[in-house]
């Protein structure tokens, strides 16, 4: 029975993984042991074997197509400056959040009719399907990790459709704001997967979340091509610490 | 391959440089696809892998550590892309004991001749952390270091997960007559 230094040092030889003092060792076994020879020549003659193996084709359209689908960061994307609090007051609502509240979705529907069970099961199922195969494509992503605030913000078509997630952390007590802005970009409805913070508020195009703990949350929109008015379409997110010091800032544009 | 170029492809991909990533994807496609292949023994299924592996690794750019090779973090993607799939097919498929049967189809298209089938089979039939070693080791050609960092296993039990799949193939082949036993 062969010992394991030996087969590492057997192994190693085919795989160009020895050093010089090694080989000398590997030379002594070899000259030394029937069994060690007959495993190396084994070894040897199966990575022979292997490397006849012809490389598969690649398939016709591969790169274009990974290339179609990859979207990168765009450099526009990164900071955008904004006040949220000097925006016009938006008539607001009330959202369901509460502290501690864990895993409970709520969806609010902005439309002027009310929407019934199966239009709502739908809302939610668009933002967060079940198992399946999705179509997903990002758009564009905001992310952030300091010791004040961890967050990430993904802006994504999915199964066609506009959608936001939001994940973030406040380490510290402090606040979110969230806001669509420009060329016909509008919420159809949201729902909340997980909320830690004390207070969670929507108005008809911004979001405002503060407290401490983690929240997260999905934002399903849409774009009106007849409400554009020329500005680029684009949701711009504002982190603030408890006493209102902006801590970082950022936009994502839908292209 | 121009591996010390690609943390300069990459810092240009996080500007938003599409040339950077079409260097990076025609650098990393075809070991991709083909590590994809071998794990999936299935063309159509390798393609989807590799896609999806480019897809994954830009979508989480900024979660990608420069402390790491570019390659040795893409094919960790591919390899857990390859695993996921082949657990979910594994839902949906009986359990196959002829690993034979198990690359017929595909495979023959994409693998000329009866010994490329012989041999993609005697693969097939490996367990999943088997058939990962032969494959990084094998077919693109990686250090155990660079195994171990792609696996997240010690250089050890790289050794010795090699060691242990290069004894089943071993014997696999020799009981077809592929290897003189």
């Amino acid at each position: 029975m062969i010992d394991e230094r030996s087969r590492d040092l057997i192994q190693a030889d085919l795989d160009g993984a020895l050093d010089p003092q090694e080989q000398a060792e590997l030379e002594l076994l070899l000259a030394q042991s029937d069994e060690a020879r007959r495993l190396h020549s084994e070894l040897r003659e199966l990575a022979r074997v292997l490397r006849q193996l012809p490389e598969p084709e690649l398939p016709a359209g591969l790169r274009d197509r990974i290339l179609g689908q990859v979207r990168l960061p765009r450099e526009d994307a990164r900071v955008v400056p904004f006040r949220l609090r000097e925006l016009p007051t938006f008539v607001r609502y009330g959202f369901a959040a509460a502290a501690g509240l864990l895993l409970a979705v709520g969806v609010y529907e902005y439309r002027s009719q009310t929407p019934d069970a199966q239009d709502l099961n739908r809302m939610v199922g668009s933002i967060m399907p079940g198992e399946g195969a999705v179509q997903e494509t990002v758009i564009d992503r905001f992310t952030l990790d300091t010791e004040a605030l961890a967050t990430e913000a993904v802006l994504q078509l999915r199964e066609g459709a506009l959608v936001l997630d939001v994940r973030f952390e406040h380490r510290s007590a402090g606040e979110l704001a969230l806001e669509l802005r420009g060329d016909g970009l509008a919420f159809d409805a949201i729902a909340q997967t997980h909320s830690e913070l004390s207070e969670f508020d929507v108005t008809d195009r911004a979001v405002h979340a503060s407290g401490q703990g983690r929240q997260e949350f999905a934002v399903l929109m849409h774009r009106d091509g007849d409400q554009a008015d020329g500005d680029p379409a684009v949701v711009r997110l504002a982190y603030y610490s408890s006493d209102g010091a902006l801590i970082t800032e950022g936009a994502l544009v839908v292209e | 391959m121009h591996r010390d170029h690609d943390a300069e492809l990459l810092r240009d991909c996080k500007k938003g440089d599409r040339q950077a990533l079409g260097s990076l994807v025609r650098r990393y496609e075809r070991p991709v696809y083909n590590a994809a292949f071998r794990m999936m023994g299935n063309p159509d299924e390798a393609a989807d892998v590799t896609q999806t592996v480019f897809l994954k690794a830009f979508e989480n750019l900024d979660r990608y550590q420069p402390k790491f090779k570019f390659f040795s973090w893409i094919y960790r993607i591919a390899i857990n892309e390859c695993i996921d799939q082949l657990n979910r097919r594994n839902r949906f498929e009986p359990l196959d004991e002829n690993p034979e049967a198990t690359a017929r189809g595909p495979v023959d298209v994409a693998v000329t001749g009866q010994l490329g089938r012989d041999i993609q089979a005697v693969l097939m039939a490996l367990n999943e952390d088997h058939r990962s070693v032969i494959v990084l080791r094998h077919f693109t050609e990686l250090s155990y270091r660079e195994m171990s960092e792609i696996l997240q296993i010690p250089e050890k039990t790289v050794k010795s997960r090699l060691f242990s799949a290069r004894q089943q193939m071993k014997g696999r082949l020799e009981e077809m007559g592929i290897l003189s036993a």
